[in-house]
């Protein structure tokens, strides 16, 4: 079917003729006279190709002995890519060639493995001494323990990143990027200058090896005849399943719906926190260990705005509690407020909230009742988090109006009334010295968005639309 | 019943109809990326009008695939919807949890332990929202895709960055988060800026130590981390025929390295050969033969 529709699944003939008018940036690849590259150490653009490989090393002083070597994973396990790298194994195997690196295999899936299995792919890197790993993301993520540190040591993987610390959590790893069959003959050689199309390797018996150019037979079909291994089929009547979540969990925790929001929940409010500067979802809610938490809303807000930095004391995660005029952290002094029924202000300066779009750093605030967040500028993606979450997000319409806010201040918002695509909101400054100040906000809800915000949260109105169904 | 085969059969009936409209409404010669993203516009009306990197569309994608680390607030978050089931084709896929240290068997057989609570959650949550779910050891989210889910010209999205990988067989699957994971499930539209478009000619043919992932290594030096981002990078002309399938799958991964929506390839006999090597023979030809 897909055969039939051919030409609804490529651009149209013209694009083809004339790629320059059509396409916003257009790129030239020869792909006969492009040469194996090797990519890093600490970022994955930092294209080099072999051959230039020794003069690179030699003038950024790399450590040149690789420690590991390693293939598959999601970006590069698929058949062909075993079989390219088993072929320059095998024939070292038969020149008595050895491994002079560690050598791991990831295998995509437990049907790859399988067929590689069954092809004898496996048997060859087993011969090797390689270890073969689950079939899951591992040492690409992050999730490798290489036992006592490696310290300063050298990698090369066919994965995809290879940022400091991300293979093994150390940051003095480098890592290198290629394709298996490079990974595969650097390995054997042990050694990040060696070019498997010019450099010859010596074998105990002191003859001298070229590596053979990697080939790969077609892929054999997957048996399909059965269900594929480790897939369960949702059942046919799931009226009567129980959700597990485990009570007393650290990992899981059942969200309770936010209710709707009140006007008197935006009367008198304090400020939590007025952050300086950038500030990411990573500032917001931190990963790292935390990440441990992501299915307990409760466990992981205690990481919430840890790395955001004070605008009075320039100090992370310190914040004056209003109630006791002590301060605390972040999170700590959030929860007092939220012990205590009151609501809460966050304020900030540009692009808050930029970063990976992870939904914990707006779930988090609403967990603790912020009500406001207002700030100079938001990074959208967040900002339309915090809207589904039922959070008011607002812009300061003079972003000067950010330095009036000090520490010790009180909130009330006006224009609820009149919220509606376009309005403006008047919020109300209570210092502490009793004078008061008035400042602007604009906002960039459209209709739908409000109406999440009256609902409680974009959960609350969903539900309530299914319930009536 | 891996493939949701109907879904699909459907969607390839639909499309020449659907594109004769996209055609139309658009009044130009278009890109392949144009082609898959304006057919799953909640509104095709806004085809003629829809600006790249500056306007925001809503879209309707075919399916949604989420691993283990991020689905679990996704799906609790679609519990408090008291919907009866995910309102498209979604899976699950528990791959980020296992740490290598040993070996296979051991590495599985402790994260099995260690993560029980978490997988068993899943595996129900999964069961109960008529989500398909992908045990510990299966595989990795997105080759598991590859070889199950993905089809030319649909669109995905994915709680991971590298789900572009379904861009070797034709799909535009870009990388989201969780919030977006739960608005496909509970049938609100998708949000994105419409992307600029990135083309790649590929000459020539590889050969000796060259491989598919060389190109990505290329590109990625030319575009920098950052070269991609905001774009679809679509691949072109003879060498991308001569590419296998899988070495596509490889490129479209690591396009996400240059800050790409995701990459995309045009279909071909490579990617005609791969379906039916992986059991969706059906999906290759007009006339269904021999699926699963």
């Amino acid at each position: 079917m897909a055969e039939a529709n051919r030409l609804h699944l490529t651009a149209d003939p013209e694009v083809f003729d004339q790629p320059e008018k059509y396409y916003d940036q257009l790129i030239e690849i020869d792909l006969s006279a492009l040469e194996p590259h090797i990519n890093g150490p600490f970022s994955p653009d930092r294209a080099i190709p072999v051959s230039r490989m020794k003069e690179e090393a030699a003038g950024n002083g790399w450590l040149l002995r690789l420690s590991s070597g390693l293939i598959g994973s999601c970006t590069n396990s698929s058949f062909e890519d075993l079989s390219r790298a088993a072929s320059v194994i095998e024939y070292a195997l038969r020149n008595k060639l050895k491994l002079k690196s560690e050598f791991i295999i990831i295998p995509g899936s437990e049907r790859v493995r399988r067929i590689a299995e069954e092809a004898g792919l496996l048997d060859i890197f087993r011969k090797a001494g390689a270890r073969l790993f689950a079939n899951a993301c591992g040492p690409c993520i992050g999730q490798w323990d290489r036992g006592e540190s490696k310290g300063l040591n050298s990698i090369i993987h066919s994965f995809n990143r290879n940022f400091a610390g991300r293979a093994d959590g150390n940051p003095d790893t480098h890592a290198f990027v290629a394709s298996p069959e490079i990974v595969a003959a650097l390995s054997l050689a042990g050694n990040l200058l060696f070019n498997p199309m010019t450099d010859l390797l010596m074998n105990p018996g002191r003859d001298f090896i070229r590596l053979p150019e990697p080939e790969s037979g077609p892929l054999p079909p997957l048996n399909t005849s059965e269900p594929p291994p480790g897939y369960r089929i949702p059942p046919a009547d799931r009226e009567g399943i129980e959700i597990s979540i485990a009570p007393g969990s650290e990992r899981l925790q059942k969200l309770i719906p936010f209710r709707e929001p009140e006007e008197s929940d935006f009367q008198n409010i304090p400020l939590l926190i007025k952050a300086k500067g950038k500030c990411t979802t990573d500032h917001i809610s931190m990963a790292g260990p935390w990440l441990r938490f992501r299915g307990h809303l409760e466990n992981i807000s205690g990481n919430y705005m840890i790395g955001a930095v004070n605008a009075f004391s320039n100090k992370a995660n310190s914040v004056l509690n209003i109630l006791t005029r002590e301060y605390g952290p972040v999170p700590e002094v959030a929860g007092h407020y939220r012990d205590n029924n009151l609501g809460m202000v966050v304020a900030g300066e540009e692009n808050f909230g930029e970063g990976s779009s992870r939904e914990h750093a707006a779930m988090e605030p609403r967990f603790f009742g912020v009500r406001l967040i207002i700030v100079k500028s938001f990074a959208r993606i967040h900002e339309t988090n915090l809207k589904k979450q039922g959070v008011l997000t607002l812009t300061f319409a003079n972003a000067a109006d950010y330095d009036r806010i000090r520490e010790d201040d009180w909130f009330s918002v006006g224009g609820f009334d009149s919220f509606s695509p376009g309005s403006r909101f008047r919020i109300t400054i209570h210092h502490s010295d009793e004078s008061l100040e008035y400042i602007d906000a604009v906002h960039s809800y459209n209709e739908n968005q409000i109406a999440w915000f009256r609902a409680g949260s974009a959960l609350n109105l969903t539900r309530g639309l299914s319930l009536q169904q | 019943m891996v493939l949701d085969l109907d879904i699909i059969k459907a969607f390839y009936r639909s499309l020449p109809a659907r594109m004769e409209k996209v055609g139309k409404a658009a009044g130009r010669p278009l890109t392949l990326t144009e082609k898959i993203l304006f057919n799953h516009l909640s509104d095709l009306s806004r085809v003629s009008a829809i600006k790249r990197k500056s306007d925001y569309a809503l879209f309707r994608p075919d399916r949604l695939a989420m691993q283990d680390a991020t689905a679990q607030m996704a799906l609790l978050q679609f519990m408090v919807t008291g919907k009866d089931r995910s309102e498209v084709p979604a899976s699950v896929h528990c791959d980020h949890l296992i740490t290598g240290r040993i070996g296979a068997g051991e590495d599985l057989g402790n994260a099995l332990g260690e993560n029980r609570e978490v997988y068993d959650f899943l595996r129900s949550v999964s069961a109960r929202y008529n989500i398909g779910f992908w045990e510990p050891g299966a595989g990795i989210i997105h080759q598991v895709v590859l070889e199950n889910y993905a089809f030319p010209g649909g669109l995905m999205i994915g709680t991971d960055s590298h789900t572009p990988t379904a861009g070797g067989l034709g799909m535009i699957a870009p990388g989201v988060g969780g919030a977006d994971a739960v608005d496909v499930m509970t049938g609100m539209g998708w949000e994105l800026k419409f992307p600029g478009i990135i083309g790649v000619k590929l000459s020539g043919r590889l050969s000796g130590w060259a491989s598919p992932k060389d190109v990505i290594l290329r590109l990625a030096g030319m575009l920098t981390v950052k070269g991609g981002t905001g774009s679809v990078i679509e691949y072109f002309g003879e060498g991308a025929e001569s590419l296998s399938c899988t070495g596509k799958a490889s490129i479209c991964n690591m396009g996400a390295e240059t800050g790409a929506t995701c990459s995309v390839f045009g279909f071909d006999d490579s990617m005609a050969g791969y379906l039916e090597s992986t059991g969706r023979k059906c999906l290759k030809w007009q006339r269904p033969t021999g699926c699963i």
